[in-house]
C-alpha cells in the first residue's frame, strides 16, 4: 500500500459522502487515498465544514429557554404550604371574632342604644329627602324656571317656554304639508 | 460538566461525571436529576426548537420531556446512556406534537408558527434588524432542506448535524441499526448536496 499514488484517481462523490458519514467504511484503499491526496481531503473537509457551519449556525439562532423546569414535587409543594398558611389565618380570624363577639355580649354599652336612635333620625331624614325628589325631581333652577315656584306666571309664556306636544305635531304636520314658512 | 459544544463529528463519549449524576437520579436523588436538567436543559430545547420552531412549544415540550424522565428514570438501566434516553422521550413528544399539529391544521387555515411570522424590519438598531433577517433567512433555507428528506432522512440527519449526535447514539434513539442510520443518513447528504442555495449561505457566512 507504500506505493499507493494518490494522482491515478479521485474518490468520487459517493465515496467522499460515506467518508463525512463514517471514514471507517471506506476499503482501505479509500481510506489511504483519503489520507493522502490533498484534493480528496478537501472536498471532505469542505462538505463536513458546511455541516459542521450548519449545526454552528442552527445552535446561534436557536431561542434560549426563558423558564426554569419545575418538577412534580415544586408543584405539589407550593400549595400546600399556601393551604396550611390560609388554614392558619382563618383559625387565628375566627378565634379573633369570637373572642371579640363574646366581649360585646358580655360587657353591653350604653353608648350603643344613642346611637341606634341616631341612627333612626337620620334615616327618617333622609327618607324625608328622597319623597321630595320623587314629587319634583328637577332641580330648584328648573323648577323656578318651569313656573312650579312662579304661579303668577302668564300661561302662554309657559306654553313658549315648554311647548306642549300637540302643538309640536301640528308644526310637524305643516312642515310636511310644506305650507310652513319662516 | 458544561453543555454539550457543538462538534461536525459528533462523537460524544459519556461523561462519567454525569453517568453518576443519572445513577443517582436513577436511585431517587432529586438534586442529581437537577443538576442534570441544569446540563441538559439548553440542549434539548434546542433540539425541540429546531423542530417545531415555535419557541412557546419548545419551552413546554422541554418541560414536559423532564417531568417524563423524571417520573420513569427508576426504570433508565444504562446511566452512561441517559442522553440518548432523555433524547428519545423528546423525539416521540415531538412526534405526538407535529401529529396533533397536522390534525389540527385541518380544521384551521393559516400556519398558526409564531416564530415563522414574517421578520418586522423595525429595530432601532440596524444591525440587529440585519441579524433578524439573517435569522429568518437561515430558518428558511433549513425548512426547505428538511422538507425535501423523508421523516427517517430528516431525522436522523437533525440528530447528526444539528444536535451533534454520533451515530451510536442516532440508532438507539431511533431503534435503528447503525447501518440503517448510515443508510439515510447517506440519502439525506446527497440531498443536502444538491442544495446549491443552503451551501452558498452556509460558505458565505463561512468567509
Amino acid at each position: 500500500m507504500s506505493t499507493h499514488n494518490p494522482d491515478a484517481f479521485h474518490l468520487n462523490e459517493e465515496t467522499i459522502l460515506q467518508a463525512v458519514i463514517d471514514e471507517a467504511d471506506l476499503s482501505d484503499q479509500q481510506q489511504q487515498h483519503l489520507a493522502q491526496c490533498p484534493q480528496c481531503r478537501a472536498n471532505k473537509e469542505r462538505l463536513e465544514n458546511e455541516l459542521a457551519h450548519l449545526g454552528q449556525l442552527a445552535e446561534r439562532y436557536a431561542p434560549e429557554p426563558l423558564r426554569r423546569i419545575t418538577l412534580e414535587g415544586d408543584n405539589i409543594r407550593a400549595p400546600l404550604l399556601i393551604r396550611r398558611f390560609a388554614f392558619g389565618v382563618a383559625a387565628a380570624a375566627t378565634v379573633m371574632i369570637v373572642v371579640w363577639a363574646a366581649f360585646l355580649i358580655r360587657n353591653p354599652q350604653p353608648g350603643n342604644v344613642g346611637n341606634v336612635a341616631q341612627n333612626m333620625v337620620e334615616a327618617e331624614r333622609l327618607m324625608t329627602e328622597i319623597d321630595v325628589l320623587v314629587e319634583n325631581a328637577l332641580p330648584q333652577v328648573y323648577l323656578d324656571i318651569v313656573g312650579e315656584t312662579h304661579s303668577s306666571l302668564d300661561e302662554d309664556f309657559i306654553d313658549f317656554l315648554i311647548p306642549t306636544g300637540e302643538g309640536a305635531s301640528q308644526i310637524s304636520a305643516l312642515a310636511k304639508k310644506g305650507s310652513i314658512s319662516c | 460538566m458544561t453543555p454539550s459544544t457543538h462538534k461536525a463529528a459528533g462523537s460524544q463519549t459519556a461523561d462519567p461525571q454525569l453517568a453518576e449524576l443519572a445513577k443517582q437520579a436513577r436511585d431517587g436523588n432529586r438534586w442529581a436529576f437537577e443538576q442534570l436538567i441544569d446540563h441538559y436543559q439548553k440542549d434539548l430545547h434546542r433540539m425541540i426548537y429546531y423542530r417545531i420552531r415555535s419557541r412557546m412549544d419548545a419551552e413546554d415540550l422541554t418541560q414536559d420531556v423532564f417531568v417524563r424522565a423524571y417520573r420513569s428514570i427508576s426504570r433508565l438501566r444504562e446511566p452512561e446512556r441517559f442522553r440518548s434516553w432523555l433524547f428519545t422521550i423528546a423525539v416521540n413528544r415531538v412526534n405526538d406534537y407535529l401529529r396533533k399539529k397536522r390534525v389540527r391544521s385541518i380544521f384551521k387555515s393559516s400556519d398558526e408558527r409564531i416564530d415563522a411570522q414574517p421578520v418586522t424590519v423595525d429595530c432601532e438598531n440596524r444591525a440587529e434588524a440585519l441579524e433578524q433577517v439573517l435569522i429568518a433567512d437561515f430558518w428558511r433555507h433549513v425548512e426547505r432542506i428538511a422538507k425535501k428528506l423523508s421523516k427517517m432522512e430528516r431525522e436522523v440527519f437533525m440528530l447528526r448535524f444539528l444536535d451533534s449526535l454520533n451515530i451510536n447514539e442516532i440508532a438507539q434513539i431511533l431503534k435503528k441499526s447503525e447501518s440503517t442510520v448510515k443508510t439515510h443518513l447517506y440519502r439525506a447528504l446527497a440531498k443536502f448536496k444538491k442544495e446549491k442555495e443552503l451551501r452558498q449561505f452556509l460558505q458565505e457566512d463561512l468567509t
